[in-house]
């Protein structure tokens, strides 16, 4: 199968990135065996050849055999280490397998595959490192009021300690260059919540592009999230609270 | 305000382990929560020590007399440190078991390709 290749305006033939540019998918998940064969099944269908990384994070269903039967390479975590050593590890399949274009989604179904285009074509628009894909610029606005609170307090702290204007800055929907995945992988990888801290640890470095498309997203068809109220407000205490103490210990530094 | 030897001591102390959280948490051997936790218990220690009195008073009414004494700061501080050192050690093998992970995932892919190459070349036939 061949692989497919994204042929951008802005990149010279051969550059990182450039027409050549392999692309690739990983899927962080926990417990999405109803929904995980379809996902993939999805963006095979969409973008052949394409090679998709799931990183099942300790699942007690069948997540693993659905994701290997629909044609997915899967890997298995030995326990359930959290949404960012998942995704750290599905970012690290990719830059292995020789990806210079990674989109990362969710395992749900939420995501709308014909939405990666819209991160392509952002990307290509833009020339930006890293593209999130925004529930909000179209004007929706699915999720709870308590989330919808907590994603206000996120864009206003990342607008007012970093500098970086984003709608959805919670958004798992995201394109990275193979340039931007390879610094994240350099150095210390979050620990906690990627999302935000991504965004805050690239705008630190100074030399990467931001760019946000806009995307829709799907009602959860099968299973519940598996974030709960309680780990929601537990979720912005800790991300506030890393990206205020991230901003004050580079400012002493 | 009355600043006495032993508030000295202990902001001294607190500004240390201060500056040694930052230190390692910019050598990535800290993570932001043990780095917060450090943030906020040195702050406190500090501002414990430069204003006693309604801390005192409020030690006194759960019965424990004459906070801060001698033997409670020392207390606290080598427990603070303990716990420095705790953390910090936490913090590498965080680090090194992520690392683990990642190779134990790049092995797994690997044997997925050759399985995958394997079985478009089809089975190998003896001679």
């Amino acid at each position: 199968m061949p692989d497919p290749t994204i042929a951008p305006a802005h990149s010279a033939p051969g550059a990182a990135g450039g027409p050549d540019a392999k692309l690739g998918f990983f899927i962080p998940c926990l417990n999405e065996g109803r929904s995980i064969g379809g996902v993939v099944t999805a963006i095979r269908r969409h973008f052949p050849g394409a090679p998709v990384v799931v990183v099942d994070d300790g699942s007690t269903d069948d997540t693993q055999r659905l994701a290997l039967a629909a044609g997915a390479y899967c890997i298995r975590l030995a326990s359930n280490m959290g949404i960012a050593t998942a995704s750290m590890v599905g970012m690290a399949c990719c830059v292995e397998l020789g990806c210079e274009l990674i989109v990362r989604l969710d395992g749900d179904g939420q995501h709308a595959i014909a939405d990666v285009d819209a991160l392509i074509r952002a990307w290509r628009e833009s020339g930006a490192d890293l593209v999130t894909g925004s529930r909000y610029l179209r004007g929706e606005t699915y999720t709870t009021p308590f989330r919808q609170l907590g994603i206000v307090v996120l864009r206003f702290l990342l607008r007012f300690l970093y500098g970086i204007r984003v709608t959805d800055p919670t958004s798992g929907f995201r394109l990275y260059t193979g340039a931007t995945a390879r610094w994240l992988l350099g150095r210390r990888y979050p620990v906690d919540y990627p999302e935000a801290e991504e965004l805050a640890d690239l705008c630190l470095a100074r030399r990467f592009k931001i760019h946000e498309a806009a995307v829709s997203t799907n009602p959860r068809v099968e299973g519940t999230s598996s974030i709960t109220p309680f780990q929601s407000g537990y979720f912005m205490l800790k991300v506030c609270s890393s990206l205020l103490l991230r901003r004050v210990l580079v400012l002493w530094s | 305000m009355e600043l006495k030897a032993y508030a000295i001591f202990i902001i001294a102390v607190g500004v240390g382990v201060l500056y040694l959280a930052r230190r390692d948490y910019l050598r990535g051997l800290l993570s932001e929560r043990f780095t917060l936790l450090w943030a906020l218990s040195t702050s406190t220690g500090m501002v414990l020590a430069l204003v006693p009195e309604p801390f005192v008073a409020l030690f006194r009414r759960a019965g424990v007399i004459n906070y801060p004494s001698a033997p409670i700061t020392l207390a606290i501080l080598f427990l603070f440190l303990l716990m420095y050192v705790t953390s910090r050690r936490l913090g590498l093998l965080t680090q090194t078991l992520r690392r683990l992970v990642v190779t134990d995932a790049l092995y797994q892919l690997k044997l997925q390709q050759e399985q995958r190459g394997a079985a478009v070349q089809g089975p190998v036939s003896g001679s």
